[in-house]
Protein backbone atom coordinates (compact mmCIF):
# COMPACT_ATOMS: atom_id res chain seq x y z
CA UNK A 1 0.00 0.00 0.00
CA UNK A 2 1.22 3.38 -0.93
CA UNK A 3 0.26 6.42 0.94
CA UNK A 4 -0.68 9.49 -1.59
CA UNK A 5 -1.66 12.11 1.36
CA UNK A 6 -3.01 11.62 4.65
CA UNK A 7 -6.63 10.40 2.95
CA UNK A 8 -5.27 8.65 -0.10
CA UNK A 9 -4.17 5.45 -0.86
CA UNK A 10 -2.26 3.33 -3.91
CA UNK A 11 -3.23 -0.92 -3.46
CA UNK A 12 -1.36 -2.88 -5.66
CA UNK A 13 -3.28 -6.04 -6.96
CA UNK A 14 -0.94 -8.23 -4.92
CA UNK A 15 -1.73 -6.31 -1.91
CA UNK A 16 -5.31 -6.64 -2.31
CA UNK A 17 -5.11 -10.23 -2.90
CA UNK A 18 -3.50 -10.98 0.73
CA UNK A 19 -6.16 -8.77 2.45
CA UNK A 20 -8.59 -10.63 0.62
CA UNK A 21 -7.25 -13.74 1.53
CA UNK A 22 -6.42 -12.82 4.97
CA UNK A 23 -10.03 -11.21 6.26
CA UNK A 24 -11.63 -14.40 4.12
CA UNK A 25 -9.67 -16.93 6.02
CA UNK A 26 -10.39 -14.80 9.32
CA UNK A 27 -14.15 -14.43 8.85
CA UNK A 28 -14.89 -17.53 6.30
CA UNK A 29 -12.48 -19.78 7.10
CA UNK A 30 -11.91 -20.13 3.06
CA UNK A 31 -9.18 -18.62 0.94
CA UNK A 32 -10.12 -15.22 -0.80
CA UNK A 33 -10.09 -16.73 -4.24
CA UNK A 34 -12.51 -19.05 -3.27
CA UNK A 35 -14.31 -16.27 -1.72
CA UNK A 36 -14.60 -14.45 -5.13
CA UNK A 37 -15.22 -17.86 -6.62
CA UNK A 38 -18.06 -18.33 -4.68
CA UNK A 39 -19.11 -14.54 -5.20
CA UNK A 40 -19.09 -15.52 -8.66
CA UNK A 41 -21.01 -18.20 -8.96
CA UNK A 42 -23.74 -16.34 -6.46
CA UNK A 43 -23.19 -18.93 -3.81
CA UNK A 44 -21.69 -16.75 -1.21
CA UNK A 45 -24.35 -16.80 1.79
CA UNK A 46 -25.01 -13.35 2.95
CA UNK A 47 -22.45 -11.54 0.93
CA UNK A 48 -23.15 -8.49 2.49
CA UNK A 49 -20.78 -9.92 5.42
CA UNK A 50 -17.93 -9.10 3.39
CA UNK A 51 -19.34 -6.36 1.45
CA UNK A 52 -16.18 -4.40 2.30
CA UNK A 53 -13.79 -7.44 0.70
CA UNK A 54 -16.03 -7.84 -2.65
CA UNK A 55 -15.23 -4.06 -2.52
CA UNK A 56 -11.60 -3.88 -2.48
CA UNK A 57 -11.97 -7.34 -5.39
CA UNK A 58 -13.61 -4.35 -7.24
CA UNK A 59 -10.28 -2.94 -7.41
CA UNK A 60 -8.56 -6.09 -9.48
CA UNK A 61 -10.79 -5.37 -12.52
CA UNK A 62 -9.91 -4.24 -15.45
CA UNK A 63 -10.70 -0.87 -16.84
CA UNK A 64 -13.96 -1.31 -19.44
CA UNK A 65 -13.16 -0.82 -23.18
CA UNK A 66 -14.52 1.57 -24.39
CA UNK B 1 -27.63 30.01 11.02
CA UNK B 2 -29.20 31.18 7.66
CA UNK B 3 -25.73 31.89 6.03
CA UNK B 4 -23.77 28.42 7.65
CA UNK B 5 -26.63 26.57 5.96
CA UNK B 6 -26.22 28.84 2.51
CA UNK B 7 -21.95 28.28 2.97
CA UNK B 8 -22.62 24.50 3.22
CA UNK B 9 -25.32 24.17 0.12
CA UNK B 10 -22.98 25.70 -1.70
CA UNK B 11 -20.18 23.83 -1.49
CA UNK B 12 -22.48 20.67 -1.74
CA UNK B 13 -23.48 22.42 -5.27
CA UNK B 14 -19.72 22.22 -6.10
CA UNK B 15 -18.48 19.27 -5.30
CA UNK B 16 -21.35 17.56 -6.71
CA UNK B 17 -21.04 19.45 -9.66
CA UNK B 18 -17.37 18.02 -9.60
CA UNK B 19 -18.67 14.27 -8.68
CA UNK B 20 -20.33 13.62 -11.64
CA UNK B 21 -17.08 12.71 -13.38
CA UNK B 22 -14.55 12.89 -10.59
CA UNK B 23 -13.41 10.62 -7.84
CA UNK B 24 -12.00 13.29 -5.98
CA UNK B 25 -14.95 15.48 -5.60
CA UNK B 26 -17.17 12.53 -4.54
CA UNK B 27 -15.04 11.66 -1.82
CA UNK B 28 -15.08 15.41 -0.44
CA UNK B 29 -18.83 15.76 -0.37
CA UNK B 30 -19.12 12.35 1.33
CA UNK B 31 -16.45 14.07 3.62
CA UNK B 32 -18.60 16.98 3.83
CA UNK B 33 -21.62 14.97 4.47
CA UNK B 34 -20.17 12.97 7.09
CA UNK B 35 -18.34 15.78 8.80
CA UNK B 36 -21.61 18.49 9.24
CA UNK B 37 -23.48 15.46 10.83
CA UNK B 38 -22.66 11.79 12.35
CA UNK B 39 -19.04 11.28 11.81
CA UNK B 40 -16.78 11.55 15.38
CA UNK B 41 -14.87 15.08 14.72
CA UNK B 42 -11.45 13.39 16.49
CA UNK B 43 -11.24 10.94 13.30
CA UNK B 44 -9.50 10.95 9.93
CA UNK B 45 -12.13 11.56 7.22
CA UNK B 46 -13.03 8.51 4.72
CA UNK B 47 -10.06 7.75 2.32
CA UNK B 48 -9.89 6.95 -1.49
CA UNK B 49 -8.10 3.37 -2.11
CA UNK B 50 -6.88 4.28 -5.58
CA UNK B 51 -6.35 0.74 -7.67
CA UNK B 52 -2.39 1.51 -8.52
CA UNK B 53 -1.66 3.66 -11.20
CA UNK B 54 -4.96 4.73 -12.20
CA UNK B 55 -7.18 7.41 -11.40
CA UNK B 56 -10.13 6.37 -12.71
CA UNK B 57 -11.02 3.41 -10.02
CA UNK B 58 -11.17 3.24 -6.49
CA UNK B 59 -12.87 2.36 -3.17
CA UNK B 60 -14.44 4.87 -0.57
CA UNK B 61 -13.91 3.60 3.02
CA UNK B 62 -12.52 4.64 6.48
CA UNK B 63 -8.82 4.28 6.88
CA UNK B 64 -7.32 2.57 9.58
CA UNK B 65 -3.78 2.14 11.02
CA UNK B 66 -3.25 -1.48 9.95
CA UNK B 67 -6.73 -2.12 7.87
CA UNK B 68 -8.26 -0.43 4.51
CA UNK B 69 -11.73 0.23 4.11
CA UNK B 70 -12.33 0.66 8.35
CA UNK B 71 -15.30 1.02 9.92
CA UNK B 72 -15.53 4.99 10.35
CA UNK B 73 -16.52 5.77 14.34
CA UNK B 74 -19.62 8.09 14.94
CA UNK B 75 -20.43 10.26 17.23
CA UNK B 76 -22.43 7.89 19.53
CA UNK B 77 -19.57 5.73 20.02
CA UNK B 78 -20.96 3.22 17.38
CA UNK B 79 -19.61 2.49 14.08
CA UNK B 80 -20.14 2.83 10.60
CA UNK B 81 -18.87 0.44 7.81
CA UNK B 82 -18.63 2.30 4.74
CA UNK B 83 -17.74 0.99 1.41
CA UNK B 84 -17.89 2.63 -2.09
CA UNK B 85 -16.56 1.04 -5.28
CA UNK B 86 -16.17 3.75 -8.04
CA UNK B 87 -15.34 3.83 -11.88
CA UNK B 88 -15.50 6.42 -14.45
CA UNK B 89 -16.54 5.41 -17.64
CA UNK B 90 -16.76 7.12 -20.85
CA UNK B 91 -20.54 7.53 -22.46
CA UNK B 92 -22.41 8.56 -24.66
CA UNK B 93 -22.99 11.80 -22.51
CA UNK B 94 -19.65 11.90 -21.50
CA UNK B 95 -17.67 10.88 -18.45
CA UNK B 96 -19.26 9.70 -15.64
CA UNK B 97 -18.37 8.53 -12.32
CA UNK B 98 -20.15 5.69 -11.34
CA UNK B 99 -20.50 3.30 -8.49
CA UNK B 100 -20.43 -0.03 -9.34
CA UNK B 101 -21.24 -1.54 -5.27
CA UNK B 102 -21.89 0.19 -1.85
CA UNK B 103 -22.38 -0.70 1.43
CA UNK B 104 -23.39 0.90 4.84
CA UNK B 105 -23.75 -0.92 8.02
CA UNK B 106 -24.52 0.28 11.59
CA UNK B 107 -22.43 -1.59 13.83
CA UNK B 108 -21.69 -0.63 17.68
CA UNK B 109 -18.23 -2.44 17.44
CA UNK B 110 -15.07 -1.41 15.28
CA UNK B 111 -14.19 -4.26 13.90
CA UNK B 112 -15.21 -5.31 10.39
CA UNK B 113 -16.71 -8.05 10.89
CA UNK B 114 -18.19 -7.76 14.02
CA UNK B 115 -21.70 -9.78 14.65
CA UNK B 116 -22.80 -6.91 16.97
CA UNK B 117 -24.21 -4.78 13.62
CA UNK B 118 -27.78 -2.94 13.61
CA UNK B 119 -28.81 -3.06 9.89
CA UNK B 120 -27.01 -3.00 6.21
CA UNK B 121 -27.96 -1.24 3.19
CA UNK B 122 -26.26 -3.03 0.81
CA UNK B 123 -26.12 -2.62 -2.98
CA UNK B 124 -24.50 -4.39 -6.00
CA UNK B 125 -24.66 -3.07 -9.66
CA UNK B 126 -24.12 -6.44 -10.80
CA UNK B 127 -25.20 -8.91 -8.82
CA UNK B 128 -24.61 -12.58 -8.17
CA UNK B 129 -27.24 -15.05 -7.15
CA UNK B 130 -30.53 -14.45 -6.11
CA UNK B 131 -30.37 -11.74 -3.58
CA UNK B 132 -32.47 -8.23 -4.14
CA UNK B 133 -29.29 -5.86 -6.23
CA UNK B 134 -30.26 -3.29 -3.46
CA UNK B 135 -31.46 -4.60 -0.08
CA UNK B 136 -31.87 -3.97 3.61
CA UNK B 137 -30.57 -6.44 6.44
CA UNK B 138 -31.49 -5.87 10.31
CA UNK B 139 -29.53 -7.75 12.95
CA UNK B 140 -32.81 -8.68 15.01
CA UNK B 141 -35.17 -11.19 15.71
CA UNK B 142 -39.14 -11.51 14.21
CA UNK B 143 -41.43 -10.91 18.04
CA UNK B 144 -43.86 -13.43 15.62
CA UNK B 145 -42.80 -16.77 15.71
CA UNK B 146 -42.81 -19.75 13.42
CA UNK B 147 -42.88 -17.46 10.46
CA UNK B 148 -39.01 -18.05 8.64
CA UNK B 149 -37.49 -21.05 8.61
CA UNK B 150 -35.15 -21.88 11.10
CA UNK B 151 -31.69 -21.82 9.20
CA UNK B 152 -32.83 -17.90 8.04
CA UNK B 153 -32.99 -15.64 10.81
CA UNK B 154 -34.08 -12.58 10.60
CA UNK B 155 -30.85 -10.87 9.94
CA UNK B 156 -30.14 -12.66 6.79
CA UNK B 157 -33.29 -11.73 5.36
CA UNK B 158 -32.59 -9.28 2.26
CA UNK B 159 -35.85 -7.03 2.14
CA UNK B 160 -35.41 -5.45 -1.42
CA UNK B 161 -35.03 -1.72 -1.81
CA UNK B 162 -34.43 1.23 -4.24
CA UNK B 163 -30.69 2.20 -3.79
CA UNK B 164 -30.25 4.07 -0.49
CA UNK B 165 -27.68 6.51 -0.60
CA UNK B 166 -25.29 8.13 2.51
CA UNK B 167 -27.60 10.79 2.68
CA UNK B 168 -30.57 8.39 3.25
CA UNK B 169 -28.02 6.80 5.95
CA UNK B 170 -27.27 9.88 7.75
CA UNK B 171 -31.04 11.02 8.16
CA UNK B 172 -32.17 7.80 9.15
CA UNK B 173 -29.24 7.53 11.83
CA UNK B 174 -29.76 11.39 13.37
CA UNK B 175 -33.51 10.75 13.62
CA UNK B 176 -34.62 7.74 14.20
CA UNK B 177 -31.07 6.61 16.21
CA UNK B 178 -30.59 9.84 17.49
CA UNK B 179 -27.43 10.61 16.70
CA UNK B 180 -26.01 13.64 17.68
CA UNK B 181 -25.13 15.78 14.60
CA UNK B 182 -22.36 18.36 14.41
CA UNK B 183 -24.83 21.03 12.85
CA UNK B 184 -27.80 21.63 13.59
CA UNK B 185 -30.76 20.04 11.99
CA UNK B 186 -31.92 23.56 10.23
CA UNK B 187 -28.31 23.26 8.64
CA UNK B 188 -28.02 19.17 7.95
CA UNK B 189 -31.69 18.56 6.71
CA UNK B 190 -31.43 20.99 3.54
CA UNK B 191 -27.81 19.58 3.03
CA UNK B 192 -28.46 16.04 3.33
CA UNK B 193 -31.64 16.88 0.83
CA UNK B 194 -29.60 19.21 -1.55
CA UNK B 195 -27.16 16.13 -1.97
CA UNK B 196 -29.70 13.68 -2.74
CA UNK B 197 -31.59 15.76 -5.14
CA UNK B 198 -27.85 15.19 -7.22
CA UNK B 199 -28.19 11.41 -6.66
CA UNK B 200 -31.18 11.32 -7.49
CA UNK B 201 -30.60 12.29 -10.81
CA UNK B 202 -27.19 10.57 -12.15
CA UNK B 203 -27.90 7.36 -10.07
CA UNK B 204 -28.25 4.17 -11.34
CA UNK B 205 -31.73 2.60 -10.36
CA UNK B 206 -31.60 -1.22 -10.10
CA UNK B 207 -34.40 -3.99 -10.16
CA UNK B 208 -36.12 -5.26 -7.03
CA UNK B 209 -34.86 -8.90 -7.66
CA UNK B 210 -32.16 -10.70 -9.77
CA UNK B 211 -32.97 -11.79 -13.33
CA UNK B 212 -35.08 -14.08 -14.64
Amino acid sequence: MHQVSETEFELDADYIRQAIDAEARARLGISGEELLARFERGELEDPGRVADLLALADLLREPAVA
Amino acid sequence: MADRRDLFLGEVRRLAEGARTEIGPFRDLLRLLLETTVIDPHQPAPGVYYARGTRDRADIGGVGRYQVLTPLPLRDGRWLKLAISLFVEETKHGRRLKSSQSTFQYQARPEPDTGDWIFRYDYLRDPRGSYPPAHLQINADLRVGAVLPDIRPLARVHFPTDRVPLEGVIRLLAEDFDMPCAQPAEVWRPVLAEAEKVFKQIAHRPPFGPAA
